[in-house]
Order: structure tokens, then C-alpha cells, then sequence
């Protein structure tokens, strides 16, 4: 009887404590919305009344479009060097029989892990040696090393997933190691590809400590001007700002639950 | 499956001092071995007999260590797989799961080269012969297991390779599925005419469907021959229990028995009566077939037959067979005989005598 009863509580309190987690991580992202349409001069919570003028004085400092176009300009690149580098290194570990696959693979994953203050300060005297501070290639590089093992994750899953079979069927129908790739291995990490460069792009677009080291007045990115500005003065800019790029980062999750709700239906044809 | 019966090709494989070793573990030891064209053949053993290592090998999976594997004459080691032109069927099926029906089976065609028009003309007939006519625009995942398999099978052979493998085709379908592929692979075979080595575990299989067999352990071929010569002649203990059921008796002494007759003593105690004596003088056992064993049967001679006596252990009653096992002293013998409809089954405890002729008490090497 006891234990009947414990069990009916514990199938009502786990999902409700699960709930209250969830919001607890979700809602303080949700609280700047709010903010953002104040009418007062202070980040304050919540706003006595509400106006859009944060948003057209957003709009009317040109800082902030060229930052937003910086964190793409940086984006875009980190994304598709990452998607090349992390895309070979999967196969490479995954289907390379190389005597030290775990260990690759943990080097490959590493730099997740690691403080990006710690790869800053690292990054500063070599990039400053190589010419490349404050520059794009140079944060770029950077973003690459945190943004690739995300890459390297969905692509070495991908190709795990699937396992070397249909590479061998391939091989034995008469296709080298070129249209094997083409048309079997391609079709089977294509999702897992897009996934992984999709997180690259968001990791380097939400990145803020090597952008703060490596870029420049010229090249700094949305979240280096949003850690200036907050330094400086908390007008409801900021909430303003974020509540944009909260919007694009919803889209961008958006995006890859899609794809990856895709990618368990029946296959596509190809 | 219309088409004629050809056997013009079926390739040759000679298979010369073959031997695959990962550092210290010998997974094939240098073995010798010859395929007839248009032969269907079998590489059966326990996981771990080096018959998967084997085939990976001629398939161009697996670096052999030394030896050549001859095609027709040639040497295909030094040759990729996808330029060897052989045809393989996975376990797994290994379909292209992005692929439909149709181009899968294209597949290896248009790896080929060939023209547009003559691929859609060769997939409608390879599905045809598979029975799958009208399913090219089905995906695997749409098709059932017997159908994938079919599929594989289409795949495998539709550019006409001299050589098709096969690594355990049927060993993810259920029993009756597997013994009606089984009979198609058959029939495929006879109709494509294509050399067929064919990889499995189950013996019943590779004896139902094999011309001939090798029977692998330890990564070495034990004996290789027909099914029934296998089953009649095993060379060895090992080869005797892999392929059917039998019982084995080590054997302490051999003495003549009397005209053509040899008198067995067994290290359990028992006496029995054997008709041929072995050529070597190594360790022996005396093997007898289940079937060979008549229960409660009208008396007879003594002399004339072997005869031990026990008690009933346990009756199973398969479909179309009683299986017993009879406790003789410290040992359990099993029997197994057609289902009579009007005969009784031992009960379980009762006494049991057992008989049997003494040309079925084999005496073969232990190793």
C-alpha cells in the first residue's frame, strides 16, 4: 500500500520537478523580452509601461548592424572550415583504423572542454606574432578550434550509426573510394553535416572571450559589443539586442530540430 | 527464374596457402582449397574459425598475410575490391538505405558505365527473377526482411559476376523464411550458373544447400567434401559433432571381435562392436549417429550388434521426429527416430535398449 502510494506521488512529483527545471533554465532567457519593450531608462523587471524606443535607438546606432554583420562574417567562415576539418577528422577516426582513434578523438573534442580564456590568452602573442590580430582569419582560426568538435560529434555519430557495411556493399558493387564516398557515405552524414554546422555557426555567433582577445574595433562581434555597451551604460539596448539574437538562436534551434526530426523518417530519396 | 540454367559463368577459385595473421593471433593458417566453376560452396564452422576472415579476403575486405587467391587463374590479391567483379550478399542485407529498390540494384551498373536504356532493362529483369517485379520504386525500409534480402540477392548478381558470396545471408530471418530463401538462393544459383562460396553456422543449412563443404575451426579447414560424405566419414571428432548430432565414446582398446568384427572397450566401460578398423593409430572415438540407434527393438543376437542398456532421460518430441536422451551409466546417448503414429514414445525413467548395427559404430581420430 505504501509502496503503491509512493509510487502515484512519484509519477505526479517527477515530471512536475522536471517542469519546474525546465523553467528554471528557460526562464530567465524569456525575462529580457519584456525588458527589451520598456519605457524606462534602466533594466528593470517588470517594466512599469512599454514603448519600442530601445529598438529604434538600436536601429539608429550603426554599431550594432556592423556588429551583427561581423558575427556572420565570422560565422559563416567558422562554419564551413569546421564542417571541412570536422567532417574528415570523424572519418578519419571513425573508419581510419588508426591505431590512436580514442585519442584523436579526444584531442578532436577537447578544446569543448577546455576555458576559452585559457585558449585566449594562448591565441593573443601567437596571433599578434602571425599578423592576424584583430583581423577575421585570426578569430576565425579561433572559433574553428571550439566550434569543429561539434561537427566532429553529429558527423562521427552519423557515420556510426550506419556502420561500414554499406561502404564494403559499395566497394564489392564496383565503386572506388571516391563514388563510394559520393554516393553512400555523403547521403548518410549530409544531416549530420548541415547539424554540426549549424551549432559551429551558433557556437562562434554566441562566442565572446576569444572574440574579446582576437578582434578588433573594426571586426568585434555582436557579443563583444554587447559586453562594451554593458560596461558602459544598462540602457534596455542590451535586453533590445538580446531579445534579437534570442529570436535567432530559437531559429537556429529550429532549424536543427527539424533537420534531425528529417533525418529519423524513412530516408529521402537521394 | 526462367532463365536457362548456364554454366558458362562460374569462375574457378583456387585458393593457395591463403594465411591471415593479426600479430600473434592466427586468424586463417595458410590454407589450400579449390572451388569448381559454377560449384556452390560452403565455409562452415563456430564463430571465430576464420571462415568470415576467408571470405573477407576474396572479397578484398581483409589483406591476406601470404598466399594467393586465383580467379579463373588469376591472382586477384593485388587487385581492389571494387575492380575484382565479384558479387557479395551481406547478412545485414547492406541496401543503400537512400536508394530505392531500383537504384540499388542500378547500382553497380552504373558504377559500370552502362547505358541508361540497358540498365532500366537489366533491374526489370533482375527483379524479375527475384520475384520483386514492380517493387523498384519501394525503399528498403518498406520491404520485409525475405524481400530485402531478395533485393541484395538482385543486386549481387544483376552484373553477372562469376563469383558471388555470401556471409550468413539468412542469419537474421526466422526459421521459416530461411528455409524457403534457402530453396530460392537454390534455385538462383542454378539459374545465374554464377561460383556460389557461401558463409554460414548452421550445418543443417550448408548441407541442405551446398554442393560441397569445408568445415573450419581454430582457422584452419578440418575436412572438406560432399554433405553426406562429411556426415558418413567424418575425419574427426570435431568435424563428426559439427556436422549433425552424435555420440561419442573415447575409445581405451581395440580388439578383434571375430571375423570382420572389432571389439571396442570404451574408457566409460562399455563394450561395442565397430566393422572397419581406421588407418592411423592416433587417439580414437567411436561415433554413432542418432538415427542409427534402434530402441526397445525385437531381440537380437548377441554378437551381432551393439547393445547397451539404460533409462529414459528425457523425450522430446519434435515435428516429425521423437529426440531421447537415454542415461547408460555415467552417460547421456541421445536417439533420435521418425514419429510412428501408432507407436508409443518411451516414457521418461522407463528401461531402454539400445541397438544398433556395427557398421554405424564409426571409429574416427579424436583430433
Amino acid at each position: 500500500m505504501v509502496a503503491d502510494a509512493l509510487h502515484r506521488l512519484a509519477r505526479v512529483a517527477v515530471p512536475g520537478f522536471a517542469a519546474l527545471v525546465l523553467l528554471f533554465l528557460i526562464l530567465p532567457a524569456f525575462i529580457v523580452v519584456p525588458i527589451s519593450f520598456s519605457n524606462q531608462l534602466y533594466l528593470s523587471f517588470p517594466p512599469p509601461g512599454w514603448s519600442l524606443q530601445w529598438y529604434q535607438q538600436m536601429t539608429r546606432d550603426i554599431a550594432w548592424p556592423q556588429a551583427a554583420l561581423n558575427s556572420v562574417l565570422i560565422g559563416v567562415p567558422t562554419a564551413l572550415l569546421s564542417i571541412a576539418l570536422g567532417a574528415a577528422a570523424a572519418l578519419a577516426v571513425v573508419r581510419g583504423r588508426l591505431r590512436w582513434a580514442a585519442l584523436a578523438s579526444g584531442l578532436v573534442v577537447a578544446p569543448m572542454l577546455l576555458p576559452h580564456v585559457i585558449m585566449a590568452i594562448g591565441l593573443y602573442p601567437v596571433m599578434l606574432d602571425l599578423g592576424l590580430l584583430r583581423g577575421y582569419v585570426g578569430v576565425v582560426l579561433a572559433h574553428t578550434v571550439v566550434a569543429m568538435p561539434l561537427v566532429f560529434i553529429t558527423v562521427a555519430a552519423a557515420l556510426r550509426n550506419h556502420g561500414e557495411a554499406l561502404e564494403l556493399a559499395a566497394m564489392v558493387c564496383g565503386a572506388g573510394p571516391w563514388a563510394s564516398f559520393r554516393h553512400v557515405t555523403w547521403p548518410m552524414i549530409r544531416m549530420g553535416v548541415i547539424v554540426g554546422g549549424v551549432l559551429a555557426f551558433a557556437t562562434s555567433f554566441d562566442e565572446l572571450m576569444l572574440s574579446l582577445f582576437l578582434t578588433g574595433p573594426t571586426t568585434r562581434t555582436l557579443p563583444r559589443l554587447i559586453w562594451e555597451q554593458l560596461n558602459m551604460y544598462l540602457t534596455p539596448t542590451i535586453a533590445a539586442i538580446a531579445t534579437l539574437i534570442f529570436a535567432f538562436s530559437l531559429v537556429l534551434l529550429g532549424v536543427v530540430v527539424a533537420l534531425q526530426a528529417r533525418q529519423t523518417r524513412i530516408p529521402a530519396r537521394g | 527464374m526462367a532463365e536457362p540454367a548456364s554454366t558458362r559463368l562460374g569462375a574457378r577459385v583456387d585458393i593457395v596457402d591463403l594465411a591471415k595473421t593479426y600479430g600473434p593471433v592466427v586468424a586463417l593458417a595458410p590454407t589450400t582449397l579449390t572451388v569448381e566453376p559454377g560449384e556452390f560452396f560452403s565455409l562452415l564452422g563456430p564463430s571465430g574459425s576464420g571462415k568470415s576472415t576467408l571470405l573477407g579476403c576474396i572479397a578484398g575486405f581483409v589483406a591476406p598475410s601470404a598466399g594467393a587467391i586465383q580467379l579463373n587463374g588469376a591472382d586477384i590479391v593485388p587487385i581492389a575490391p571494387y575492380r575484382r567483379n565479384i558479387g557479395m550478399v551481406f547478412q545485414n542485407y547492406s541496401l543503400f538505405p537512400h536508394m530505392n529498390v531500383g537504384d540499388n540494384i542500378a547500382f553497380p551498373l552504373r558504377m559500370r558505365k552502362v547505358p541508361a536504356a540497358q540498365i532500366a532493362e537489366r533491374v526489370a529483369r533482375a527483379l524479375a527473377a527475384v520475384r520483386l517485379a514492380g517493387m523498384a520504386e519501394r525503399m528498403p525500409a518498406q520491404l520485409s526482411g525475405g524481400q530485402q534480402q531478395r533485393v541484395a540477392l538482385a543486386r549481387a548478381a544483376v552484373y553477372d559476376p562469376p563469383l558471388l558470396l555470401m556471409d550468413e545471408p539468412l542469419g537474421a530471418l526466422d526459421k521459416n523464411l530461411r528455409e524457403e530463401m534457402q530453396y530460392e538462393i537454390k534455385q538462383f544459383h542454378r539459374a545465374v550458373g554464377a561460383t556460389v562460396v557461401y558463409v554460414t553456422h548452421d550445418q543443417e543449412e550448408a548441407a541442405t544447400m551446398s554442393d560441397r563443404i569445408a568445415i573450419l575451426n581454430h582457422g584452419r579447414i578440418v575436412q572438406a567434401g560432399g554433405p553426406r560424405a562429411l556426415y558418413d566419414r567424418p575425419c574427426n571428432a570435431f568435424v563428426a559433432a559439427f556436422l549433425g548430432e552424435a555420440n561419442l565414446f573415447s575409445v581405451h582398446a581395440l580388439a578383434d571381435g571375430g571375423g570382420d568384427r572389432i571389439a571396442v572397450q570404451t574408457t566409460e566401460g562399455s563394450n561395442l562392436i565397430a566393422a572397419e578398423r581406421p588407418p592411423g593409430a592416433a587417439a580414437l572415438v567411436a561415433c554413432v549417429r542418432p538415427e542409427a540407434i534402434a530402441i526397445n527393438d525385437d531381440p537380437v543376437r548377441a554378437g551381432d550388434a551393439n547393445v547397451l542398456t539404460g533409462t529414459v532421460a528425457d523425450v522430446v518430441h519434435a515435428a516429425g521426429s521423437v529426440r531421447l536422451r537415454v542415461r547408460v551409466g555415467d552417460k547421456l546417448m541421445t536417439v533420435r527416430q521418425p514419429t510412428r503414429r501408432h507407436a508409443a514414445a518411451p516414457a521418461i525413467g522407463a528401461a531402454a535398449r539400445l541397438t544398433w548395427h556395427p557398421t554405424d559404430t564409426l571409429l574416427i581420430p579424436k583430433e
